[in-house]
C-alpha cells in the first residue's frame, strides 16, 4: 500500500508540473509574426506524398518567410470538424490551412460559424467568402503518364508484356481523383485507342498491403504499366511493380527514387508550392478568398521522369514533349469526364 | 435497483476493483512518460497537453465525452460478452453493422414524428449489430468455430459491405467522399450543445452500463451468463443450456457495439462517412481492460480513453511530441491490466486477501 500511495504522489506532482510546464511553453512570438495552422488529411505524415508535400511547403514558408505553425493530423473523417473547431477557437491563427477535398463538409460548416477566419483549402471546389479554393487540373496531371502508358504496353520496353492492358488504381473514389483517372485513360487512349484501361480503388489512403494486392492482380490481368493514385497505399503498388518485374507510376510528389527500375515516371503535384504560395500571399497582405485552378501550363501539375533508371525509347520521349506542348499552348485539352472520353478519343487522335 | 446501487458503490468504496486497474494505468503514466523522455521529450509537456486540452476548455470537456461515447458502448459490449467467458473480437464489425442499420433506417423520410423516427433509427442500429454479433455466436455453438477468428474475419467483412455500399448504392448524389445522404431531421441524435458533436448518446450509454450491470447480477438468465462464464461444464450439468446463453449473449453483445455505431451516425457525424472508426471497436477491448470488465467500471475507463485522445488534439497542435505517444499508453494500460500478477508483485498486493 505504501508504494500505491508513492505512486499517488507522483501522480499529483506530475500533474502540478504539467501546469507549470504548460506555462513556460507558451509562445513567445512577437506581433508580427504570422501563425498559420495546417490540418492534415487521414492519410497523415509519412505518406511521402499529398500530407507530406504540404508539410514541406509549410516548412520552407516557415524558414523563408518567419512565420510559425502548428498541425493537426485528424485520424478519421469524423475528426475534421472538431479539429477545425480547435484551431478557430483558438484564435491566434492567421491563417488555417486545410487539405483535401473530402475536408469540404466540414469546412462548409466551420468556414460559416468563423466568417473573419481566413482559410485555404487545397483541392477544394468551394465558392466561399473566406476560404481561398487552391486546385489542380488532375486530368492534366495524369494524361501525360497516361501517354507513356499507353505507348509503352505497345512498344518493346525490356519489362512490357505483350498485352495491351494497363491499370490504374485510386485510394478513394472522389471526383478529383475520377478526374485523374479520367485523364490516365484519355492519355493512352490519346495514343493508343485499343488499350484496356483496368480500374481498382483500395478505399483508403494508408493501406499498402490493400494496394499490393490490388496491382498485383492486376499485373497478373496482363497490365504491364498502373498508375498509382492512393496517397501510403501507393506504396505497396510500387512493391508489387518490382516484384512482377513490371512498371508503375507515382503520384503528387516525385517518388522515382524508391524504386528507380519500376516506377517509371510521377504524375506530379507541385502540393509543396501550393501551399507555400498561400502562405506566401497572407505574408505579402495579397491573399483573397476564391476559387483558383491551375494546370500543366501554370506548372502547377507535370510529367516527372528525373531519378528513374527506366530508358523510354526516343519515339515516345518525342511524343511526351510533344503532347506536352500541345496541352500548353492550349490546342488539346483533356476531357474532364468519363462520360466525354469516347467522343473526345474519337475527336482526337495523336499522329493523325 | 435501489439496493443493488448501493451494494456497488460499497464494493467501489472497499476499493476491491479499482485498485489494480488505477495501479495500471499510473504505472503506463509513468512507464510511457519514461519511454519519451528516452526518445528525446519532456513527459511533464505532454501530459500538461493532455490536460490542457482536455480539460482547459468547454471543447476539450465536451470532445473528451464525444470520444468516450463510442468506447463506452464497445467496452460494454465486450465486458457482456467476456461475462459468458466469450472473447468478442468482433466488436469493430458489429458496430459497422449497426451504424449501416441505422443510417438505413436514419436516412428514410418515413414522415414519422421524432419520437418515433429516432427510436426506430436506434433501434434499428441495435439489431443489426445483434444479428451480426448473433452469427459468430451461432457458429460457434453449431459448428465450434473460434469465436476470436470468426469475429476478426466478421470484422472485414462488415468493413467490406460497408465500403462497397457507401461507395455504390448507398452513396449521397453528388458527395465528394464515400457517405451516405445525412440522416433526416427526425433521426437526429439532439445534441447537448449545438456547436459541438456531442450528443445525448453519452447518456444512454451511462444508462447501458448501469442496466447490464443490473441485468448480470439481478436477473436470472444474468445468473446463467456468469455461470456459463465460470464454469460452462457445471452449468450444463445444472440444467442451463449453454448453447442458449451463448448466441444470446453474442446477440446482446453486438447490439450493444451496434449502439457504438448508431450514435457516430445519428449523433457525431450525422450521416454514415465510410471508415468512420479509429477503431473504436479494439480500442473497447483496452476500454474494458481498464475496467476490469466491471459494466460501470466501463463509464470511467472510457472517459478516461477519451480525455487520452481528445488530449492528443492539443498535443499534436501545440508540441513537437508526436501523438503516437497517446496510443503508446493506451497500449502500456491494456499490458499492465493483463499482467495483473505483475502489479500485485510491484504493490505487494496479496490477490487472494482483497478479493475475498
Amino acid at each position: 500500500m505504501k508504494k500505491f500511495a508513492a505512486l499517488l504522489l507522483a501522480l499529483v506532482m506530475l500533474v502540478t508540473l504539467c501546469a507549470c510546464g504548460s506555462k513556460d511553453n507558451a509562445k513567445n512570438d512577437d506581433n508580427k509574426t504570422m501563425k498559420v495552422g495546417l490540418i492534415l488529411g487521414t492519410g497523415g505524415l509519412g505518406d511521402k506524398n499529398f500530407n507530406d508535400m504540404a508539410y514541406a511547403g509549410m516548412q520552407t514558408a516557415q524558414t523563408e518567410l518567419g512565420i510559425t505553425f502548428d498541425y493537426l493530423e485528424p485520424e478519421t473523417i469524423s475528426d475534421y470538424v472538431p479539429n477545425l473547431r480547435t484551431m478557430c477557437e483558438a484564435g491566434d491563427y492567421d491563417l488555417i490551412v486545410c487539405l483535401g477535398s473530402d475536408m469540404s463538409d466540414a469546412l462548409t460548416e466551420v468556414a460559416a460559424d468563423f466568417p473573419n477566419q481566413k482559410f485555404s483549402h487545397v483541392d477544394s471546389s468551394l465558392k466561399l467568402d473566406n476560404v481561398s479554393a487552391v486546385a489542380t487540373k488532375w486530368q492534366e496531371q495524369t494524361f501525360l503518364t497516361g501517354v507513356l502508358a499507353g505507348l509503352g504496353t505497345i512498344s518493346d520496353m525490356p519489362l512490357a508484356n505483350q498485352e495491351n492492358v494497363i491499370g490504374v488504381i485510386l485510394g478513394q473514389e472522389n471526383p478529383a481523383l475520377r478526374k485523374g483517372v479520367v485523364g490516365y485513360i484519355a492519355g493512352a487512349k490519346y495514343v493508343n485507342p485499343d488499350v484496356t484501361v483496368l480500374e481498382g480503388n483500395v478505399d483508403s489512403f494508408n493501406d499498402p498491403g490493400k494496394g499490393k494486392e490490388f496491382a498485383l492482380s492486376m499485373y497478373n490481368q496482363g497490365a504491364d504499366f498502373i498508375q498509382a493514385i492512393a496517397g501510403a497505399s501507393g506504396m505497396g503498388i510500387y512493391n508489387a511493380s518490382v516484384e512482377a518485374n513490371r512498371y508503375s507510376f507515382g503520384v503528387g510528389a516525385n517518388i522515382n527514387y524508391l524504386e528507380p527500375d519500376h516506377i517509371a515516371a510521377t504524375a506530379a503535384r507541385k502540393v509543396n508550392e501550393m501551399v507555400y504560395n498561400e502562405v506566401k500571399a497572407l505574408v505579402d497582405g495579397t491573399w483573397t478568398a476564391g476559387y483558383k485552378i491551375s494546370g500543366i501550363a501554370e506548372g502547377a501539375v507535370g510529367y516527372d521522369a528525373s531519378e528513374s533508371n527506366v530508358v523510354l525509347p526516343e519515339n515516345i520521349q518525342k511524343a511526351l514533349t510533344e503532347i506536352e506542348k500541345r496541352i500548353v499552348d492550349g490546342t488539346l485539352v483533356p476531357p474532364e469526364s468519363m462520360d466525354e472520353i469516347d467522343a473526345w478519343v474519337a475527336a482526337n487522335q495523336y499522329g493523325k | 435497483m435501489k439496493t443493488f446501487l448501493k451494494n456497488q458503490w460499497a464494493r467501489l468504496r472497499r476499493l476491491e476493483e479499482p485498485v489494480l486497474p488505477l495501479a495500471a494505468f499510473l504505472m503506463s503514466l509513468i512507464l510511457s512518460g519514461i519511454i519519451m523522455a528516452l526518445c528525446g521529450y519532456n513527459p511533464f509537456e505532454a501530459y500538461g497537453a493532455i490536460l490542457v486540452g482536455a480539460f482547459g476548455s468547454l471543447r476539450g470537456i465536451v470532445n473528451t465525452f464525444v470520444q468516450a461515447t463510442p468506447l463506452i458502448f464497445t467496452g460494454l459490449a465486450y465486458t457482456f460478452a467476456k461475462k459468458a467467458s466469450l472473447i468478442n473480437l468482433g466488436v469493430e464489425g458489429q458496430m459497422y453493422m449497426g451504424a449501416l442499420g441505422t443510417a438505413l433506417i436514419g436516412t428514410l423520410n418515413l414522415g414519422l414524428p421524432a419520437c418515433l423516427h429516432l427510436p426506430l433509427a436506434i433501434l434499428a442500429g441495435f439489431l443489426f449489430g445483434a444479428l451480426y454479433g448473433g452469427i459468430i455466436g451461432f457458429l460457434k455453438v453449431r459448428f465450434g468455430s473460434n469465436e476470436v477468428v470468426a469475429g476478426v474475419m466478421m470484422n472485414t467483412i462488415a468493413t467490406c459491405i460497408v465500403g462497397y455500399l457507401l461507395n455504390g448504392p448507398l452513396l449521397a448524389e453528388g458527395s465528394v467522399s464515400a457517405q451516405t445522404e445525412r440522416v433526416a431531421e427526425t433521426a437526429q441524435l439532439p445534441r447537448v450543445f449545438s456547436q459541438y458533436q456531442l450528443s445525448y448518446a453519452i447518456f444512454l450509454a451511462i444508462a447501458a452500463c448501469i442496466f447490464v450491470a443490473w441485468f448480470l447480477n439481478r436477473t436470472t438468465f444474468g445468473y446463467e451468463l456468469r455461470a456459463v462464464g465460470i464454469n460452462a461444464k457445471a452449468s450444463e450439468t445444472a440444467g442451463i443450456s449453454i448453447a442458449k446463453v451463448m448466441i444470446i449473449a453474442m446477440c446482446v453483445s453486438g447490439g450493444i457495439a451496434g449502439l457504438a455505431g448508431a450514435n457516430q451516425v445519428l449523433g457525431v457525424d450525422r450521416r454514415l462517412i465510410n471508415n468512420f472508426s479509429p477503431g473504436y471497436g479494439f480500442n473497447g477491448i483496452a476500454v474494458a481492460a481498464l475496467a476490469s470488465d466491471h459494466p460501470i467500471g466501463v463509464i470511467l475507463a472510457g472517459t478516461v480513453f477519451g480525455l487520452l485522445s481528445t488530449g492528443a488534439t492539443e498535443l499534436n497542435r501545440t508540441t513537437s511530441v508526436p501523438v503516437e505517444f497517446v496510443g503508446v499508453i493506451q497500449a502500456m494500460v491494456v499490458i499492465f491490466v493483463a499482467a495483473p500478477l505483475l502489479i500485485r508483485d510491484i504493490l505487494h498486493i496479496d490477490g487472494k486477501r482483497r478479493n475475498k
